[in-house]
């Protein structure tokens, strides 16, 4: 008798979506270069691009919730349509769109993935990651709650999170990148314009910049680590308030006046062209050459 | 060096273009007078404004198109705005009057010295300003207490939704938000010993604008359930 009595505790202690979770599978024709807007609160989104004029959802849709896929053509959208607070029905959700589409994901607690996207990827999700790869156009991604991570895109890249990092890998083009605490890093690709703003986040810099490029990295206390190739042709201007400067590219830094304990470094490469600006309060600032 | 001399090289010394002997006259005129000290802090102070306002005071990239379309007829995430009582258009017309102020402490004080950026504005047509400043002075106290009260809006309105978020990511939030309120107090106090440096003033509003930025995403998503 307690044993049976602590199988049936055992099943209804399952949550649950996980006894009602219903299996969807359904696609649609689409423009090769459409807009699909995605809305799931809770679970997983998954979006690959491929080489079909087409749209297929499948995965899972959690119990209250109800699959709704709407729209042919140029725009198309699919939304887990709930009958009470969505946050309670998780869904796991799979969905390939022609690889040139635009995609806008809206998520809450959920984890986003896009690959092999070559047209737009928006996404924003308060607890969860976003992972991005493939070489789209146009990128931007915001995370309250968790990660940020780009792979090769090549275009304009926006990307924030508040409580995670924010990592681009071989990536390429004009970004704009924000934490408030997390780390922030771009590693690898070439810039024409980058952008990289932390409040106590370390923002690490270690790829190629274009020679007219603009590159700026500000952080209140966050460190910052600048690594360019040892040839990069560009116009320095570093300012730290209290923070230590370290440079490998040219002269030590030094303080303007005697009535501040500010140091800064001015200073140019090569033939210039680039301008790369960089200011901490105390964070330290350290500019090496790229290995 | 008479105190009238060192008005005539200040402006130069400030710049940079004053070396050598030149310089050291400055400096040891300087350091033996309190008075011509004052007036190189003002006019640090001065510089700084100049130097900060174009690029800081400016509400974030994100905030203004979003106060424009409010004040043009509405948008449907910042329906919670209105529902309780926060006022974006008083914000815009807040942000106005302060960058009003700020050209015309700047067109009194320094004109030679005024940089002239124009914006978008929350009406249809652009307005053109000038302005600056640290937290010592009006100006851009003036502009911390908007962001302050923007930011005060935001987290009553979070606080009405709590119910909808999981309490752990409300800790999350809770706790990025005190990272950035240590960073402002932080770059408040390196003001107290540095009040004319301009990446001071920009940082302290760029901080600001983190904040306000966080919480407006945050109670956007909130809001959205």
């Amino acid at each position: 008798m307690r044993r049976a009595a602590l199988v049936l505790a055992t099943v209804l202690a399952v949550p649950g979506w996980v006894s009602a979770q219903s299996a969807v599978d359904q696609k649609r024709p689409a423009a090769p270069d459409g807009t699909v807007s995605i809305e799931n609160m809770s679970g997983t989104i998954k979006v690959t691009g491929w080489d079909r004029a087409e749209v297929q959802v499948k995965g899972t849709v959690g119990s209250g919730g109800e699959l709704s896929f709407e729209g042919t053509g140029k725009i198309m959208h699919i939304e887990i349509e709930a009958d009470h607070n969505p946050m309670g029905i998780r869904s796991d959700l799979e969905v390939y769109v022609p690889a040139a589409s635009t995609v806008e994901i809206e998520g809450f607690q959920a984890t986003i993935t896009a690959i092999g996207v070559t047209g737009s990827v928006k996404a924003e999700t308060v607890n969860g990651s976003i992972t991005q790869s493939g070489a789209a156009k146009n990128v931007e991604l915001q995370s309250v709650n968790g990660d940020v991570d780009v792979t090769k895109a090549n275009g304009r890249v926006k990307a924030e999170s508040v409580n995670g990092s924010v990592v681009l890998h071989d990536a390429s083009g004009e970004l704009e990148a924000s934490t408030v605490h997390g780390k922030l890093h771009v590693l690898g690709g070439s810039w024409q314009r980058a952008e990289m703003e932390s409040v106590a986040g370390t923002v690490r810099f270690e790829a190629a910049i274009s020679p007219r490029a603009t590159v700026s990295i500000e952080t209140v206390s966050g460190a910052v680590q600048l690594l360019l190739p040892a040839g990069v042709g560009a116009e320095f201007a570093v300012s730290s308030f209290s923070g230590h400067i370290t440079n490998d590219l040219g002269p030590a830094a030094t303080k303007p006046g005697k009535w501040t304990p500010q140091t800064e470094l001015n200073f140019t490469t090569g033939s210039g062209g680039a301008r790369v600006t960089v200011e901490t309060l105390s964070g330290a600032i350290e500019i090496r050459k790229r290995p | 060096m008479t105190c009238q001399e060192l008005d005539l090289r200040l402006d130069d010394w400030l710049d940079g273009a004053l070396t050598g002997d030149a310089a050291r006259e400055v400096e040891s005129h300087l350091a033996g007078c309190a008075a011509c000290r004052e007036r190189e802090r003002e006019l640090r102070q001065l510089l700084a404004h100049a130097a900060a306002l174009p690029r800081s005071l400016a509400p974030s990239r994100d905030l203004w198109p979003e106060i424009a379309e409010r004040t043009s007829g509405g948008w449907s995430s910042w329906l919670v705005w209105g529902a309780h009582g926060f006022q974006p258009v008083a914000l815009a017309a807040a942000a106005a009057v302060v960058l009003g102020l700020a050209a015309l402490v700047f067109t009194r004080l320094a004109p030679e010295r005024v940089r002239t950026v124009t914006m978008p504005a929350a009406s249809p047509s652009a307005t053109t300003f000038v302005a600056g400043g640290s937290a010592a002075d009006p100006v851009l106290a003036q502009a911390e207490r908007e962001y302050e009260e923007a930011a005060k809006a935001l987290l009553e309105a979070l606080q009405r939704h709590r119910g909808l978020l999981p309490a752990e990511d409300l800790a999350r939030v809770e706790s990025n938000l005190q990272v950035i309120d240590r960073a402002l107090a932080e770059v408040r106090e390196a003001l107290v010993k540095d009040p004319a440096n301009p990446e001071l003033n920009r940082m302290l509003v760029a901080t600001h604008r983190k904040k306000v930025d966080v919480l407006r995403r945050v109670v956007r998503l909130s809001t959205a359930l």
